[in-house]
């Protein structure tokens, strides 16, 4: 429990903090994506692509992808 | 967090990564996640997602990806006391959205892949599935949650279930979308408790039942008070006391037999074995994972005693080879099968 919290911590820490919210937001508390839209501000288009750029970044610190995978320039 | 067939930790896997899949399947996949989480989410989201899961063996490793971060990061967030807490430690998080949804408080999760299991949703009705997915309250395949309504009644959802609750002025209502539900009424002498299934209504007289809806027929065994069941075919309405069971389909209902106090066990993750066939115990843990479970004819029906962790299928089923004697088989992640202990060796 600690080390997940710490993990994902760490992760979201260097995230734009709209995209973590809307991944906790969706992903954790597991929040209606519309609901998070309105939540956010944002569309619930933007909410997936929140979502969807979060869960690339856990995958791949899981696959342990080398770090220039890490820093893909298509994460934004 | 309990293992999953699909993500076998220890090794057994039949096709290690030694590569991991190109950078943009994993970004597919990680896309797939996003929209099936979603509630935009709809049926055909979930064939196209099948299509493209089962395209390329690279689409199902990027999937185990997403699978691995759902289990090993993200259950273990779901499954604090307070995950808006948590998240909110984490990351100051709107608040007033988490905390209304927080009226359903999950009790366990197994995670896994959350409302869309591969195997669970192929192998049930399509209508059903939209149904369950757009209902007021779901459990995941795997999954176990508690939630409390309004009137204070209190309601177990059993692995891959789903009901709506629609209370009206003179009337408690719920449907039973999917699977199975234990309920403890709360007390409004005002206003009647009913369960709609596909087969017909009951209503209960007493506090404490479980509703299993299975294919053309329901389930209802009552531990507590009484049940009376209305069939939608208008059979005589038939009244269930406590400590016994009775299946009914829309035109009748079944002789009441003995209520298995075993089938209760399910709201504390445990599934109680007392001389269950090596099949019929395969048959109830293949309900709590997304993998398939499988049991050879020669040991099918062995006779099985014990206690099983529903929230952890894969030490589960390592108990459940050592009580019956039995190996298991994983010629593939998510598939096991039951085979006799000097098979094994010979296949």
């Amino acid at each position: 429990m600690l080390e997940a919290l710490q993990e994902i911590g760490a992760l979201l820490r260097e995230l734009p903090p709209k995209a973590a919210q809307a991944f906790l937001m969706a992903a954790v508390c597991e929040v209606p994506s519309a609901d998070v839209a309105t939540e956010l501000g944002i569309s619930p288009r933007m909410v997936r692509k929140y979502v969807a750029q979060v869960m690339l970044r856990c995958m791949l610190t899981e696959a342990g992808a080398t770090a220039r995978a890490l820093q893909d320039p298509t994460f934004a | 967090m309990a293992a999953i067939p699909l993500i076998p930790a220890d090794g057994q896997d039949a096709r290690p990564a030694c590569t991991n899949p190109p950078h943009h399947v994993m970004e597919q996949a990680a896309e797939w996640y996003a929209l099936l989480i979603s509630s935009e989410a709809v049926a055909a989201d979930r064939q196209r997602w099948l299509a493209w899961l089962n395209a390329d063996p690279s689409h199902r490793q990027a999937w185990t990806y997403v699978e691995r971060v759902s289990q090993r990061i993200l259950a273990p967030l779901r499954e604090t006391p307070d995950p808006r807490l948590t998240t909110d430690n984490l990351h100051a998080a709107g608040q007033r959205v988490i905390r209304r949804r927080r009226a359903l408080v999950r009790i366990a999760s197994l995670a896994g892949v959350g409302v869309f299991g591969w195997l669970g949703w192929r192998q049930t009705p399509l209508s059903t599935l939209a149904a369950a997915w757009t209902a007021d309250y779901r459990a995941a395949t795997g999954e176990i949650r508690a939630t409390v309504l309004s009137d204070g009644s209190r309601v177990w959802l059993n692995t891959a279930s789903a009901f709506n609750q629609d209370f009206l002025p003179r009337l408690r209502r719920l449907h039973l979308v999917t699977g199975e539900i234990l309920i403890e009424t709360g007390t409004d002498k005002d206003r009647p408790f009913v369960v709609d299934t596909a087969e017909g209504r009951l209503r209960a007289l007493g506090t404490r039942f479980t509703v299993r809806q299975e294919a053309g027929a329901t389930l209802l065994a009552v531990y507590q008070g009484a049940v009376e069941i209305r069939t939608t075919g208008n059979a005589p309405a038939v009244v269930i006391t406590a400590g016994h069971q009775a299946r009914y389909t829309a035109r009748a209902v079944a002789p009441a037999t003995r209520a298995d106090p075993a089938r209760e066990a399910w709201i504390r993750g445990d599934l109680l074995a007392n001389n269950l066939t090596l099949r019929e115990l395969a048959d109830e843990l293949g309900r709590y994972t997304l993998g398939h479970i499988g049991v050879a004819p020669q040991v099918a029906q062995r006779r099985v005693f014990g206690t099983f962790p529903l929230r952890d299928v894969h030490s589960a089923l390592a108990l459940l080879a050592q009580a019956a004697q039995v190996k298991l088989q994983r010629p593939l992640p998510w598939w096991t099968t039951l085979v006799a202990a000097d098979d094994a060796a010979a296949r």
